[in-house]
């Protein structure tokens, strides 16, 4: 058993305040999920556009959760299309962005799936992938290094 | 001889250390092997710090009465394909909420629950997880203030 925390790993807690500065979203509400493979950001009227050949995605974000009248409009490039499969079993085409998320003092690059499941209470997922370089997570905190 | 007291001076400095370590928190990965109710039986655990709450994949779920109290009994299958029945009071039943809409009956039951020297008694929902990889799902509510979870390992608890 290892008692030894990395030194070099910050503990983040299950939720966390998180802002993406290439998407204009300054803070939204993170549930931090070693469960999750892959991050997922809750979006709407996702389109598809090109950019000189570039594969992009233009999508709405709700980044306040009790805040339906708040729409931050983005736009990133598409790395992926991959096929998701949800807690429930069902299997589902999502767009994978790559962008920069700042928690705390890091600034990072993440992969993150856009869904628009609109009966995810948090917006934003943090899943494995985007946390094991970083983070190591006490499930019994919340809001470590949120300075927001 | 001078290897002999070598060894002992070992044994007793790193009892000395695990005990000043027990507060401490304990660092696992994502997915660990654990053991329920005192037995040898192993199940591969996925540690989900998204969950409030942890679920097992409960077979052959057969509900019944036993002096007034509901009970249940059903049986695990673990990676090993290998069985263990448990039988239990029913603690609660809730009403789960799917992604799809739709609503979910499930039995709470109480399992002890081992992970490394750790053991603790945590409320488990019984689920159908047959279309998942892993047959036990531990959430928050296990975790607690002893564990911290590092996404990058698996497996790091032997015992």
């Amino acid at each position: 058993m290892t008692k030894n925390r990395m030194p070099d790993k910050a503990i983040i807690g299950w939720r966390e305040w998180v802002s993406f500065p290439d998407l204009g979203i300054d803070k939204i509400k993170a549930k931090v999920d070693t469960g999750a493979r892959t991050s997922a950001l809750h979006a709407f009227n996702i389109e598809e556009f090109n950019v000189n050949g570039k594969h992009m995605v233009r999508f709405k974000i709700h980044p306040l959760q009790k805040d339906n009248d708040f729409i931050v409009i983005c736009e990133a490039a598409v790395i992926d299309v991959r096929e998701v499969t949800d807690s429930g079993g069902h299997c589902e085409k999502r767009f994978v962005i790559e962008t920069f998320i700042t928690i705390g003092n890091d600034t990072f690059s993440i992969e993150a799936t856009l869904t628009d499941r609109d009966t995810m209470k948090f917006r934003m997922l943090l899943g494995r992938t985007a946390l094991e370089n970083n983070f190591i997570v006490d499930s019994s905190k919340s809001y470590v290094l949120s300075k927001i | 001889m001078l290897l002999k007291q070598f060894i002992f001076i070992l044994l007793i400095t790193s009892g000395v250390s695990g005990q000043a370590v027990a507060s401490e928190m304990i660092t696992i990965g994502w997915l660990e092997n654990v053991r329920i109710d005192d037995s040898e039986y192993r199940l591969k655990a996925k540690i989900d710090t998204g969950a409030d709450n942890s679920s097992i994949n409960a077979e052959d779920v057969i509900e019944f009465s036993k002096e007034g109290e509901q009970w249940v009994k059903f049986s695990l299958r673990n990676a090993w394909n290998k069985h263990y029945s448990i039988t239990k009071p029913v603690i609660k039943t809730t009403r789960i909420k799917m992604k799809n809409g739709n609503v979910q009956q499930r039995f709470v039951i109480e399992l002890e629950v081992r992970l490394g020297k750790i053991s603790k008694l945590v409320k488990v929902n019984l689920v159908d997880r047959s279309h998942f990889k892993y047959q036990l799902l531990i959430g928050r509510s296990f975790l607690g203030p002893q564990f911290l979870v590092d996404s990058s390992r698996t497996f790091t608890v032997t015992d």
